[in-house]
């Protein structure tokens, strides 16, 4: 351990916890000692302090013991001529700091300071959604500050199936603007969540990113905290609740958090320019999660010699990068960096001129920054994948049937299609959809294109900027060509493209497009839980979530929503060893509440003997347990006899006196919890739905965003159960937040509950 | 380490202008830079600020027909950050005796070592 790092993290864990005593004071004396804290939209209270100490901060005063404690931690700074083990201090103090930096940023909120004013900017995805009370007027921006627990989640499947292997907090900034592009580029490219804190001079790498026009916010995965290190803490806070959320861990059980951090979240910190006190003593807190530093300057360094895990404190600067090209530069320091922390990435080349990576899969091109659209308003766009007889492919032929978009003046749009043809050994005709809709995730991967809808409602846009860069039509092709072979490359061994905008061809292809489709929606449709006799695991989000696994059957998808049945069966092909395995059901125990041996016993085994039994249609008796992934959480509603359906997007208070973010610490982290459920919003389409329990008449109360966004599905289902106007009958949060309004609105509305036999 | 001194060259090529190196130990951390460019680039005078948390080092190019050193470093001082003075606040000294404030905490520790570790030692050394 470095003596001259020891001093300096010590010293400034001992600075940032006087400050934060210092303000703490201040602050109840402005405000009074019981003036609310809180960071918006979550549950963990401020969830460093929640997980480590297990405290749960909501007043000012309830800061007073935290900071005690980090108080406890500090240690003396080192005597010039004394050698001592220092490790433990220095990690101690780097403790005192995450905790005296969270509790600093709890009062600032309390004081009305966070999240940062940052005027002019716009958050890609922006927090409106779920803080509301942050947007200010037009053009008078901020920055993020803490992420909130429903975008943690919505990033808990990419963080757990590999498409975001881990994340990078960004602390100060880069030498110049373009290395700061150029890093943050190469992060994106290996689709990696990147946290921004932090500044040099004034300077901070999100003003650097912010002049060379580089769109930040939950969309691009690029989310700026704040300006200064103190705000370096939510991330350390969205690792904290990693453990909290998908790990099953309880608050106070710092050792069990700090330990799933370190062998299962891939982070590393990348200290840009000179290191002060208090970069010294944040980047020692990130080291007991198990975080390496990588400085792209000279400073000391902490190799593995025998002590350590990783290398901890890496420096490797800037100029004696051997390299060219800032670019080149950035690519040496992030292969570095995720070479230390042993992050596993994949990169598939793509031969186009835009950087390509899943970061850039939620970017939005807004009309004034568009080209050229497809589909939408004023045009129409299609994509369909068939399976074709092995000669009739060839391999890497993309054509272009008709002319570019050359001729469209800016702004327009124009008619397209999008038809691939595969083959392979193992192809079957049912992964059509599945590798269908990769579409568009490939697609929405490069950057300056984004890809909304799926087959012949697909609206796609190319930006001015990659249309500059030479991004053509044909570039679709190539995306797809490269995507397929490198994802799906054990079931396909041959992809050829064409790109319809010819509008004859347009025409021809759209009716059969539309005739494959409505095939596949009948195959579908008849495909039950009865009719096969293989259900599929997934144990994707194990690498989170230890004891989960998930049941997957033809009429029960995934909680989190994105794998279903067919998706688990192809995922089986292209990985025999992998999440996705068959579960042979065998005779059934109980047909009702969908009871299998094969089922139970798989549950057993993969819970590591957690969970002993799992229900498939009921919520009531042994329900399957979740992740922390899920798209809605169920909850009984006794008084109602019945249950409500709070979906991920929905920030309000249900009648279960609970936000979603609340409900889900109940739900998640491998719990079984009688009563309480995490399912995937398609779920509630099955005729499986919670069948053992009354099925979907039992829904008393549901987000009202899941009403309006699936309207033609649960209008179906309504129809199906005989009841037309059913989803008019069950409330929702415009109408009812409390057991009082929801029972007044149920008997109002005559709703079936209210007749059906007892829950209880 | 500690004793390295600015010498970046000011964005300003003007040789009006005076170029002034002060230390400023209470600026150890980049959300007192924030502070302390605030302060300074608010005055009228002032052309260019370097500020270093990490050398506790602020570099100032100012045009002295303008504002003086004097009035920059009051400005400094009032804002809280006065030149050559105040520190780190550091909470815990060594108090000669006990090093390890947890070890309070912990309690009395007993040591005593292994009899194995005796007999594989020294002239009893077996591996």
């Amino acid at each position: 351990m470095s003596r001259y790092i020891a001093t300096r993290a010590i010293r400034g864990a001992n600075g940032i916890v006087a400050e934060a005593e210092a303000l703490l004071k201040k602050a109840m004396a402005e405000k009074g000692p019981k003036a609310h804290v809180a960071f918006p939209n979550t549950a963990y209270y401020l969830p460093v302090i929640y997980g480590m100490l297990g405290i749960q901060v909501t007043k000012l005063e309830d800061l007073v013991p935290v900071l005690e404690h980090a108080k406890n931690l500090l240690h003396p700074v080192p005597e010039e001529n004394l050698w001592t083990p220092y490790l433990g201090e220095t990690l101690d103090c780097g403790m005192a700091t995450l905790l005296a930096a969270e509790a600093i940023e709890g009062i600032r909120f309390a004081l009305g300071e966070q999240p940062e004013p940052y005027p002019g900017l716009r958050l890609a995805g922006g927090t409106s959604f779920t803080s509301p009370e942050f947007e200010r007027a037009a053009g008078d921006g901020h920055l993020n500050g803490p992420i909130d627990d429903i975008q943690l989640r919505s990033w808990g499947i990419q963080l757990v199936d590999g498409r975001m292997p881990g994340f990078a907090a960004i602390v100060g900034a880069a030498r110049t603007n373009r290395a700061a592009v150029a890093i943050v580029r190469e992060l994106q490219r290996r689709n990696i969540l990147i946290f921004l804190s932090g500044n040099v001079n004034g300077r901070s790498i999100i003003d650097q990113l912010h002049e060379e026009g580089v769109e930040m916010g939950y969309d691009t995965y690029i989310v700026p905290f704040g300006r200064d290190t103190i705000s370096a803490i939510y991330a350390l806070g969205f690792a904290t609740r990693s453990a909290l959320t998908f790990g099953g861990m309880k608050p106070g059980q710092w050792r069990e958090i700090l330990l799933y951090n370190k062998y299962r979240v891939f982070a590393f910190v990348l200290a840009l320019g000179e290191v002060d006190d208090l970069k010294y003593a944040a980047a020692a807190g990130a080291i007991s999660y198990g975080f390496p530093v990588i400085a792209d300057t000279v400073i000391p360094q902490i190799l593995p010699t025998g002590v350590t895990r990783y290398e901890h404190v890496i420096s490797m600067p800037w100029n004696e990068i051997d390299a060219p090209t800032d670019e080149e530069k950035a690519a040496k320091l992030v292969q570095r960096a995720i070479e230390v922390r042993g992050v596993k990435v994949k990169i598939t080349e793509i031969p186009i001129p835009v950087p390509y990576g899943s970061a850039f899969e939620g970017e939005v091109v807004r009309r004034k920054d568009m080209r050229v659209e497809f589909g939408g308003k004023n045009s129409r766009a299609f994509e369909y994948l068939y399976m074709a007889d092995w000669d009739e492919v060839e391999d890497g032929k993309i054509e272009v049937v008709g002319p570019d978009f050359s001729h469209v003046p800016m702004e327009g749009s124009m008619d397209m299609g999008i038809v691939v043809k595969v083959a392979g050994r193992k192809m079957q005709k049912d992964f059509e959809p599945v590798l269908e809709r990769q579409i568009h995730y490939f697609i929405n991967g490069a950057s300056g294109v984004q890809h909304i809808g799926q087959r012949d409602i697909a609206w796609i846009r190319i930006s001015k900027a990659a249309a500059e860069k030479g991004f053509t039509l044909r570039h679709f092709g190539d995306i797809l060509h490269a995507r397929f072979h490198a994802d799906f490359g054990a079931i396909v061994d041959k992809v050829q493209v064409t790109i319809y905008t010819d509008p004859k061809a347009i025409q021809e292809w759209l009716e059969r497009a539309r005739q494959a489709y409505h095939e596949r929606n009948i195959r579908l449709a008849n495909m039950t839980d009865e009719s096969v006799d293989t259900f599929y695991t997934c144990t994707l989000c194990q690498s989170f979530a230890p004891t989960h696994v998930c049941i997957i059957s033809p009429e029960r998808l995934g909680l989190c929503g994105a794998y279903n049945w067919l998706d688990c069966r192809a995922s089986h092909e292209i990985n025999p060893t992998g999440p996705n395995q068959p579960i042979l059901k065998g005779a059934p125990i109980d047909p009702v509440k969908g009871y299998w041996p094969g089922v139970n016993e798989v549950a057993r085994k993969l819970s590591q003997g957690k969970v002993q039994e799992v229900a498939m249609y009921s919520i009531m008796e042994n329900p399957m347990t979740a992740c922390g992934c899920f798209e809605c959480i169920m909850m009984i509603i006794p008084e109602a006899n019945g249950f409500m359906v709070v979906s991920r997007e929905d920030p309000s208070m249900t009648p279960a006196g609970m936000t979603f973010s609340t409900l889900a610490g109940m739900a998640g982290g491998g719990l079984q919890t009688p009563g309480v459920m995490g399912i995937g919003k398609y779920y509630l389409t099955s005729k499986k739905f919670i069948s053992a329990d009354g099925g979907f008449k039992r829904i008393v109360w549901m987000s009202s965003i899941l009403k309006e966004t699936m309207a033609e599905e649960l209008k179906a289902v309504a129809e199906r159960e005989g009841i037309p106007d059913l989803i008019d009958r069950i409330a929702d949060e415009r109408v009812a937040t409390t057991v009082e309004e929801l029972l007044a609105w149920l008997e109002e509305h005559d709703h079936p509950a209210l007749t059906m036999p007892p829950l209880l | 380490m500690e004793q390295i001194v600015l010498d970046i060259q000011p964005i300003s090529g003007d040789h009006h202008l005076e170029k002034v190196v002060l230390d400023v130990p209470a600026m150890w951390a980049d959300h007192h830079v924030l502070k302390v460019r605030a302060v300074l680039t608010s005055l009228e005078g002032v052309q260019d600020v370097y500020a270093s948390s990490a050398w506790k080092q602020v570099l100032v190019s100012f045009d002295p027909s303008k504002i003086s050193q004097a009035a920059i470093e009051q400005a400094l001082a009032e804002a809280g950050y006065p030149v050559g003075a105040g520190e780190v606040p550091v909470l815990v000294q060594h108090d000669g005796i006990r090093r390890d404030p947890r070890w309070e905490v912990l309690g009395a520790r007993v040591t005593k070592t292994n009899q194995v570790d005796i007999e594989m030692s020294g002239e009893f050394r077996k591996y």
